[in-house]
């Protein structure tokens, strides 16, 4: 055979490397091999943020005068003694609310530099 | 890189997305076990663990990637390195590639039966960086510059590495079957 012609070469190359390799459960062994969920602490800071919403609604929803008497009722129920007059409720709520928003981003904070 | 792509490299970098990694797995592993299975010489077990450490590799430094280049030549520089270290590691192990075509050609220069085998046989024969270099550009389509890239060369040494590799093949082909 003679090689001469540079193209005739380079078509036999590329013919040559015109193989199919079938998926063959390869796919599903690269999966199992992966390591557990690199990002743990993302599921933890759905839960924050998630509680940090619920709690916004809530004071959004009830105001200062609502949220009291939903603790007072709470209260009762429970039969504990919570001293409700003066309770400074939706501040509290507002300083729990802040400070999941500084633990959902302290805790994302990593993903986002790549 | 195309959106696609993109797009599931995100989602695996943003929210570890399993399904994503499968999808850009699927995408890739035919190309990638094909290119192993050339460097390896057919062995498709060798091979496939090759494909299998590049993939998880991809995935631990997924966030290295920067898309300079396309994700495919990424991926590809990385299963190339863990070809070479294995090469290292079995390279006492290993027979000289290509002494066996030696000896059968100069015992019967028969003309070929078969082109394809052959050629297989030829490039056996040829260093693992001139293989690499042919079957990167001719079998995966890369360009010089992607090719360089996956092989952590200069343009330069990828240009003489085919022009070498090809004019070895020229002649181990040429004397196999001197009159075809």
């Amino acid at each position: 055979m003679n090689l001469d012609d540079d193209e005739k070469l380079n078509r036999l190359l590329r013919d040559d490397a015109q193989e199919y390799v079938d998926d063959a459960g390869f796919t599903a062994r690269v999966m199992d091999t992966l390591p557990a969920s690199r990002h743990p602490a993302r599921r933890r800071a759905g839960l924050v943020v998630g509680a940090t919403a619920l709690s916004l609604v809530l004071v959004a929803t009830f105001g200062r005068a609502a949220l009291g008497s939903l603790v007072v009722l709470c209260s009762r129920l429970f039969e504990i003694s919570i001293p409700v007059a003066g309770t400074p409720v939706p501040l509290a709520a507002f300083v729990l609310c802040a400070l999941g928003c500084v633990l959902a981003v302290w805790s994302v904070r990593g993903e986002f530099r790549a | 890189m195309d959106t696609c792509e993109a797009d599931l490299i995100a989602r695996v970098l943003v929210r570890d997305d399993r399904h994503a990694f499968a999808e850009l797995v699927k995408l890739h592993q035919a190309a990638l076990r094909a290119f192993l299975r050339r460097l390896a010489h057919g062995d498709h077990a060798l091979a496939d663990d090759l494909a299998q450490e590049a993939f998880l590799e991809a995935y631990r430094k997924l966030s290295a990637y920067r898309g300079e280049a396309r994700f495919k030549t990424w991926l590809f520089g990385i299963a190339y390195n863990r070809f070479r270290q294995s090469l290292r590691t079995q390279r006492e192990k290993t027979v000289e590639p290509g002494q066996a075509l030696l000896d059968a050609g100069s015992e019967s220069p028969a003309p070929a039966a078969d082109l394809r085998q052959d050629l297989g046989e030829a490039l056996a024969t040829l260093r693992p960086e001139e293989q690499t270099a042919l079957q990167l550009c001719y079998g995966e389509g890369l360009s010089h510059e992607e090719a360089s890239r996956v092989m952590g060369c200069p343009i330069g040494t990828l240009k003489s590495l085919i022009l070498r590799a090809k004019q070895r093949l020229r002649g181990l082909l040429d004397a196999y079957s001197p009159t075809s």
